[in-house]
């Protein structure tokens, strides 16, 4: 039994006798098995550690062809043939049939190696990657913005250095949380706010998602002030949890701006027009309509921050 | 639109908060207001008179808060001459315009036969930080024209877009229309030979 020729995949790593033919024979499938077997471990290990966000995240499949014999990470099953055995998750590296792939939970954890980029990297994608509950350049740009304090005049409406502006986000990319980007380094605090909003505009799905756009721009039509928070409140529920809380949190602090508004100039309805485009993207490109649009969307904006200790 | 061709488009680009939209409403309303609302984009119309007949200037003042580069390069293909705005209290705001100048010559490929002027707003304001020499040095390395203005004295606004129709060779342009006038022209005699043509 101990020297059984067919490697199974719930066995553990048996001493191999070199002299038997029959285990250099079956060792290189054997190793093959037993890598699968541990990419198998890493998964159960992941979803019982259960991190912090309980974001839900679909996976990210994308047809792969393997090299060497793949088994199916979520049947167990051998993957066949020569080329596009089945398909690989872009974002965590799960290898599965491309049948099992529309089984698979949404419980997708990125790893790292995959995820390479913050910017322009999906929210949710991004968050779940680094264990967080926000993107950290949110988090660690609003909280440099605070520190410096909130009474520069034009804050988010003068723009920063375009160039200091890359550099910036080249160093998110680069360097994650890790990224410096105190007053030693960028003395201008319109470059960290360029960032953060070149961070938004960057984003593949916006923070105000596509799906959910048409019933923000809805609530923006509503003449009653009442029953737009009510409408506005319903739309919030349309995006993903980690979107949600991400806008929130930055609702609250463009609230805290308005409240420095005789030093700063900026109102929640200059904010609206700075942040409506950012925040919010027409899913067609229909120029005409997305023109129409950003005037809701500056309104959309703008009733956030003024009612966000409401709305969220 | 059958007048479409008959168009002259200027576009105003410069740095949030430098005083493009102020400017242009000087010149389209000859007013001035100091507050502090940002663009997303307006588009002015002034009927001007090119080459004996009349046709319409469009002016369209475009954001600097948020740089949407479709747009922007939207603006710049359809646009016919250009108004690059810095503040002089901000160095800064100079330095911004040079990716939009590179952006301009990307597009138009050779720039010496577009009109192009380089402005520094708020000439009122003492709290200076680039010098009128900077700012020529910089329209020298352009070889685009250079002028300062203010538009809350209305200093050098009308002489501003006069100046940049005056550029354009191809075509014979002025504000004044035969006959009619429209109240800023009195103002145009006091030309300040601030400007500097190359």
């Amino acid at each position: 039994m101990e020297n059984g020729p067919g490697p199974r995949l719930n066995r553990a790593p048996a001493p191999s006798k070199p002299t038997s033919p029959a285990s250099t024979f079956w060792q290189p499938i054997r190793s093959f098995a037993l890598s699968q077997l541990t990419s198998l471990v890493r998964r159960a290990t992941l979803r019982e550690n259960d991190l912090a966000p309980k974001y839900e995240k679909v996976h990210n499949f994308k047809v792969h062809t393997f090299r060497g014999p793949h088994w199916c990470e979520y049947c167990a099953n051998f993957m066949w043939g020569l080329i596009a055995q089945g398909v690989k998750c872009a974002d965590c590296g799960l290898n599965v049939h491309k049948q099992c792939s529309k089984v698979v939970p949404n419980d997708c954890q990125p790893d790292l190696r995959h995820v390479k980029k913050v910017y322009s990297c999906d929210l949710t994608t991004l968050v779940k990657a680094h264990n967080t509950k926000r993107p950290m350049v949110v988090d660690m740009c609003i909280q440099e913005i605070e520190a410096r304090g909130l009474q520069s005049e034009g804050l988010y409406r003068i723009s920063g250095f375009s160039e200091l502006i890359e550099d910036v986000k080249l160093s998110f990319d680069r360097d994650g949380e890790k990224a410096d980007i105190s007053s030693n380094v960028y003395e201008d605090i319109n470059i960290i706010t360029g960032a953060l909003k070149l961070y938004f505009r960057e984003l593949p799905i916006p923070i105000i998602t596509y799906d959910a756009y048409p019933r923000f721009i809805e609530t923006a039509k509503i003449a009653d002030p009442e029953k737009r928070l009510e409408s506005l409140h319903e739309a919030l529920k349309l995006l993903p949890p980690a979107h949600c809380e991400t806008l929130r949190y930055l609702m609250a602090h463009l609230k805290r701006v308005t409240q420095c508004e005789k030093e700063n100039l900026m109102s929640s309805e200059n904010l609206g027009i700075v942040f409506g485009p950012t925040l919010m993207r027409a899913p067609e490109l229909d120029a005409m309509t997305a023109l129409n649009d950003i005037r809701y969307q500056r309104l959309v904006v703008e009733t956030l921050i003024t009612n966000e200790d409401v709305l969220f | 639109m059958p007048e479409q061709s008959n168009d002259y488009r200027v576009v105003v680009f410069g740095a949030g908060g430098v005083g493009k939209s102020s400017l242009v409403l000087r010149f389209v309303k000859g007013t001035f207001r100091d507050t502090y609302i940002p663009t997303v984009e307006d588009t002015y119309r002034q009927v001007i008179s090119c080459d004996k007949s009349v046709c319409t200037l469009q002016i369209t003042d475009t954001t600097g808060s948020h740089q949407f580069p479709a747009m922007q390069r939207l603006s710049i293909s359809k646009g016919h001459a250009f108004i690059l705005v810095y503040s002089i209290t901000s160095k800064q705001s100079l330095e911004e315009l040079k990716p939009i100048y590179q952006q301009v010559l990307a597009i138009k490929g050779n720039v010496e036969a577009i009109p192009i002027m380089l402005v520094g707003n708020k000439s009122d304001e003492t709290q200076r930080e680039v010098e009128t020499k900077d700012g020529e040095a910089q329209a020298n390395q352009w070889k685009c024209a250079f002028m300062e203005t203010s538009a809350k004295t209305n200093h050098n606004v009308t002489e501003l877009f006069q100046e940049l129709l005056n550029l354009d060779k191809k075509r014979n342009m002025s504000l004044n229309i035969d006959g009619k006038r429209s109240g800023k022209q009195s103002r145009a005699e006091r030309l300040k030979g601030k400007c500097s043509v190359m």
